[in-house]
């Protein structure tokens, strides 16, 4: 089945609403539409679908003019799923799932034991035929669309367009609806094409994909090769990580929040995190406007990857190796130039006990250190207690011990400046301090 | 439900359904003839025996050897030119009407959709105005000015708001429903204006707006008699069509159905049937709204059921109405017969949001 | 000795004269029950006039009163009359000569005509007339209100008019006529059956009018010999079914057509041509007859003629 889109241009009016659209598909294609509101995905598969008749170009279904064809014709070859659907009269699901067969059947037919075979298999493969003689206007949102999936698929096309299928639906019955259309598109050798404004659903099921943007196809090709963080940033203006996931073995997106603009507060913070523990930290920190730091990070490790993505400076280690003594100096380092240090519930092995020490370096330095203690040390001492007596030193040398990151951030809030003041009235005092009056016993007062 | 129950419940819907309109034409045909009853207050009485013999003397050879010795001439001309021209008018009308009904209300998906949308009824008043003004008695094949002008006039609004409701190559059913509302509206300004100067005529003006078909003669039912039931017939064809219709013009392009055309044919044989009933029957109201939504609410909105039920329903309808209709006439003689689209109103109004409230709003199944 | 006897002639001559004057004069005047009648007119509505003299100037606006007042010799004292007058003369022809002046329309007679006229006595008639009427008594004139139900009732009218014009035997010669010629038609269709009479005011496919047995058209039908059909209905104008008319079985049917002559048969094969009036009596007899309906319509002496002529359609073999 070949479907082929030349040069196509469409307006309403004299507004441009696709310009220059070039598409070829056939048996076997999942293809995604991807874009913002307003980039044409709607007003391309209207023109695929003979409603919006294009101003340019040319449309071909098996080499045929789809606008010169019949509408019988094309509607054996080709179903719609249309965004909504408003049934005026009360039909039974039944009878609308049978509509589909409306193409097959001649003018005088009743329906026959084989229309009635379809309509059962794919009611059937939708999971509605128990809704068989229920009045549509009584099904709930998912039901009823899945009544007009069904109806689509009913009429055994060889296209199946899509728009926004899936809304209305659950989490399940989304996985159920697009797993049979992926099972029918491989298997049946159908062409799919599909709106989609799920990204992970899209990347899940689709192996290739079209990125519209302001009526124009930005990127078309491979779904790997279009949804990256790339085109997601030029065409949405939105930040992204693109991850291909483990498990599910496709690629997955995770928009960020957009960049707040943000005062910039002559404030840096230091990391010491690892594992994942530090991820969320970053970004709101970044968002809040202070610079940041990080260290000691493996590479290949979940934070290090954000810090990447994020720009932010880290000392790194070599993936899997213990911290060396040249990268903890690298990392007091950048201690010494933070304001602050904040250390997450990391998880500690022998490997990285070090970042620990980095911590206690920090508070003998006066660096108003913070501890986010979220998970209990005893559950995260892979160490044998070494872990937790650091810790408990740290608590003798009047870190500040925070019970999660939002405690740590009101914190923040309130006292960046004198955060800022504070450090130089810190040095100012220890200066003056003799060794052994150390400052264990002053608890840091703002 | 198992397979084979949901295939046996539908298969017993759809021949239940036949059997269904088989009980209403049945039914039809029995008032038809109760219908034949009723009429003026009569020196020698008919009774019921003597319409069926009368009846049954024009059923070619069986006819011949009814005995017919109890009946008169007097007896037959009141029957046969009188009160069975009237009764099978309102079979006809009630039919057309209903079944214009039914159409207009697929292809708006508009409940409120009825025959005279489309600017049908102003069409037709406008062209009786002006014919009963006019005072010209001319014949047209036999037909008076007043059935060939309302006629013409009809459809002549329809094509008029069709032209004026075109984008491009499409015609949107919005378009077409706004426009006619306007078109109706200036149809009866002119009709107003028409009344005021009408003087002595303004009684018969009134009275065919408000319908009625007393004294028809059997060749204005001629000459209505093809265009109604060739237009119903062919209209059935397009039954399927209009069920996908209804789930929308886009879906129903999706699906196969060419959908200007069938919008088309099937506005130009509903407007057709509508003129053709009007031309003989004035406006009469309520037939061509709420018939179809009863049928509805009773055997759901299959067109390829509720076009045929329809159709009957309505001719029942009409024609247990104009039966009421003569039979309070009599006391109000002095002032001319009651006009049978005030029973039908009357009659009909309440009776439907008694069925509504019965079934709560829609059809189920 | 002589000039006693020329003064005593003189004086003689001169009573004689004034006696002979004052005898012209007051001739011609009411005087004792006369001049009670006149200051007594009661007309059909009841409505009690009183006139001091006989009028001069009299104004019909109806031709039923015309033809009252041409009958009992009253012509020179009419000054006006309505456009549908034509009996007894072409009045059009008077009026367009300049020697009759004309009211108008008979349903709305002209006020200033009549104002400027400043007639006597106004002759009107019912109905339609009402509104007319009280206006001109509102300004004074004296309206004689002719609005009869039966045949007494017209008699009674020419009498009424007769006193009021002071025409009273000539009033009198005509209603004994018409009385007696009444009669004679009675006697000759004494025994005869009475045919089934259908009289058609008003026909029109969805509304067709005849008269019920408080029109006078009734009991002229009656008088001729015949039954109105529809003489069980206790009003004067019946809108009918056709349906009724069939079933009744009417024997004669009268029409009430002008224009004799060409217009003649085309309009009784169009009542023939009716749905269903084949089946009728009348039309398979072929006794359908057309009268002049201002004989038959109109409240005045010419109603007589309708009786004969209508007793010469029901009875043709006494004739």
């Amino acid at each position: 089945m070949l479907l082929n889109v030349d040069g196509v241009e469409c307006r309403y009016g004299s507004v441009k609403v696709l310009e220059d659209v070039n598409l070829s598909v056939k048996g076997g294609d999942f293809v995604g539409i991807l874009g913002p509101n307003g980039s044409g995905k709607t007003t391309l598969l209207k023109s695929i679908s003979r409603i919006l008749k294009p101003h340019k170009g040319t449309i071909l279904l098996n080499e045929a003019d789809i606008y010169s064809l019949k509408s019988v014709e094309v509607a054996k070859q080709m179903a719609v799923v249309p965004q909504e659907t408003s049934i005026g009269f009360n039909f039974s699901a039944l009878d609308i799932v049978l509509m589909g067969r409306n193409p097959h059947m001649k003018r005088f037919q009743m329906e026959s034991e084989k229309d009635m075979a379809v309509a059962r298999k794919v009611m059937n493969l939708t999971n509605i035929w128990h809704l068989a003689e229920r009045p549509i206007n009584e099904l709930s949102g998912g039901e009823k669309q899945r009544v007009i999936i069904a109806r689509a698929l009913a009429q055994e096309p060889k296209i199946l367009l899509l728009d926004e299928p899936l809304t209305h639906l659950d989490i399940m019955n989304q996985l159920e609806i697009m797993d049979l259309v992926k099972d029918l598109c491989v298997k049946e050798k159908l062409v799919v094409l599909a709106v989609f404004h799920d990204f992970n659903l899209a990347a899940r099921y689709c192996n290739s994909a079209i990125m519209l943007k302001d009526s124009r196809i930005f990127a078309a090709g491979n779904l790997t090769e279009v949804l990256t963080s790339e085109n997601v940033k030029s065409v949405f203006n939105v930040d992204a990580i693109v991850q291909k996931h483990l498990v599910t073995n496709s690629i997955f997106v995770v928009p960020l929040s957009p960049q707040k603009a943000s005062s910039y507060k002559k404030c840096s913070i230091h990391l010491i995190c690892g594992a994942g523990t530090g991820t969320a930290l970053m970004k709101i920190l970044l968002d809040e406007g202070y610079s940041v730091t990080a260290g000691v990070l493996n590479v290949l490790d979940t934070d290090f990857e954000t810090a990447q993505f994020l720009k932010i400076p880290v000392t790194t280690e070599a993936p899997f190796s213990p911290i060396t003594e040249k990268t903890h100096k690298a990392n007091l380092e950048m201690i010494s130039e933070a304001s602050l240090v904040v250390l997450t519930s990391v998880p500690f092995g022998f490997g990285n006990l070090q970042n620990l020490e980095a911590a206690i370096a920090a508070v003998e330095q006066g660096i108003p250190t913070f501890v986010i203690d979220e998970v209990p040390i005893e559950k995260r001492d892979f160490t044998k207690g070494k872990a937790k007596a650091l810790l408990e030193e740290l608590r003798s040398k009047c870190a500040e011990f925070v019970k999660d990151q939002n405690e740590l951030l009101s914190i923040l809030n309130v006292s960046v400046e004198k955060l800022k003041i504070a450090k130089e009235e810190r040095d100012r005092i220890l200066a003056h301090l003799k060794p052994e009056e150390s400052p264990k016993k002053t608890k840091i007062k703002w | 439900m198992s397979k084979d129950e949901v295939e046996s419940t539908f298969f017993r819907r759809t021949s239940r359904w036949k059997l269904i309109v088989l009980l209403l034409v049945a039914a039809l045909i029995i008032i038809v003839i109760v219908s034949l009853n009723f009429g003026s207050e009569l020196k020698t009485p008919i009774s019921f025996s003597d319409i069926l013999t009368i009846l049954g003397k024009r059923i070619p050879f069986l006819g011949d050897h009814i005995d017919s010795s109890s009946i008169t001439l007097q007896m037959e001309a009141i029957i046969l030119t009188y009160r069975l021209p009237r009764v099978i008018a309102g079979v006809l009308i009630g039919a057309a009407l209903a079944a214009a009904g039914v159409l207009y209300q697929g292809v708006f998906k508009n409940p409120m959709a009825e025959s005279y949308v489309l600017g049908v009824s102003a069409g037709a008043a406008v062209g009786a105005s002006f014919a009963i003004l006019s005072g010209i008695s001319f014949a047209f094949l036999g037909l008076g000015l007043l059935q060939v002008a309302a006629f013409v006039g009809a459809l002549s609004a329809m094509f008029l708001v069709y032209s004026i409701s075109r984008v491009g190559s499409r015609v949107p059913v919005e378009t077409l429903l706004l426009n006619g509302i306007a078109v109706n509206f200036c149809g009866f300004a002119i009709v107003g204006l028409l009344e005021i100067l009408a003087g002595n005529e303004l009684g018969n003006i009134v009275g065919w707006l408000i319908g009625g078909y007393s004294n028809i003669l059997w060749k204005s039912i001629w000459s209505v008699l093809p265009i109604i039931v060739v237009g119903i017939v062919a209209s059935y064809f397009f039954a399927r069509d209009l069920n996908v219709l209804s789930m929308g013009e886009e879906t129903a392009h999706h699906l196969g159905v060419n959908v200007e055309r069938s919008k088309q044919i099937l506005l130009v044989l509903a407007s057709l049937i509508t003129a053709a009933a009007v031309s003989i029957s004035g406006l009469i109201g309520f037939v061509g709204l709420m018939i179809p939504h009863l049928t509805r609410l009773l055997i759901g909105p299959d067109h390829r059921i509720l076009l045929p039920t329809s159709t009957v329903v309505g001719a029942i309808y009409l024609v247990i109405c104009d039966d009421i209709a003569r039979v309070i006439t009599t006391p109000f003689l002095s002032t001319g017969e009651f006009p049978v689209g005030i029973i039908t109103m009357l009659f009909g109004g309440p009776f439907f949001i008694f069925l509504l409230k019965r079934k709560k709003g829609s059809y189920k199944p | 000795m002589n000039t006693k006897y020329l003064i005593a002639a003189v004086v003689v001559i001169v009573l004689i004269a004034s006696a002979a004057f004052v005898y012209i004069y007051y001739q011609g005047q009411p005087s004792g029950e006369e001049l009670e009648a006149l200051q007594n007119l009661v007309d059909d509505h009841g409505y009690k006039t009183s006139l001091t003299a006989y009028p001069e100037k009299i104004i019909s606006v109806a031709p039923s009163c015309t033809e009252i007042l041409f009958a009992i010799g009253a012509d020179d004292k009419v000054v006006a009359v309505t456009n549908y007058d034509d009996y007894p003369y072409d009045f059009a022809a008077w009026i367009a000569a300049g020697n009759m002046t004309s009211v108008g329309d008979f349903t709305s007679p002209n006020m200033e005509v009549i104002i400027s006229l400043n007639p006597d006595l106004i002759l009107a008639s019912g109905g339609v007339q009402e509104d007319n009427v009280r206006s001109l008594r509102d300004f004074g004139y004296k309206v004689l209100v002719l609005d009869p139900t039966s045949v007494d009732g017209i008699l009674k009218d020419i009498e009424l008019v007769g006193n009021a014009t002071g025409k009273q035997a000539e009033a009198m010669t005509l209603v004994n006529d018409l009385t007696s010629r009444i009669n004679a038609i009675a006697e000759k269709v004494a025994n005869a059956t009475k045919p089934k009479v259908y009289y058609e005011t008003y026909y029109e496919t969805t509304s067709s009018w005849t008269i019920g047995a408080l029109a006078w058209q009734n009991e002229l039908i009656e008088k001729a010999g015949g039954i109105n059909i529809f003489g069980d209905q206790q009003t004067d104008y019946y809108q009918y079914q056709a349906e009724a008319l069939i079933d009744r079985n009417p024997d004669v049917i009268v029409l009430p057509a002008s224009g004799m002559g060409t217009g003649e048969q085309a309009s009784i094969d169009a009542v023939k041509a009716r749905p269903g009036w084949d089946t009728m009596s009348a039309v398979q007899n072929n006794r359908i007859y057309q009268i002049n309906p201002n004989i038959i319509e109109r409240a005045g002496p010419r109603v007589v003629d309708a009786i004969e002529q209508m007793a010469v359609f029901f009875h043709p073999e006494l004739f």
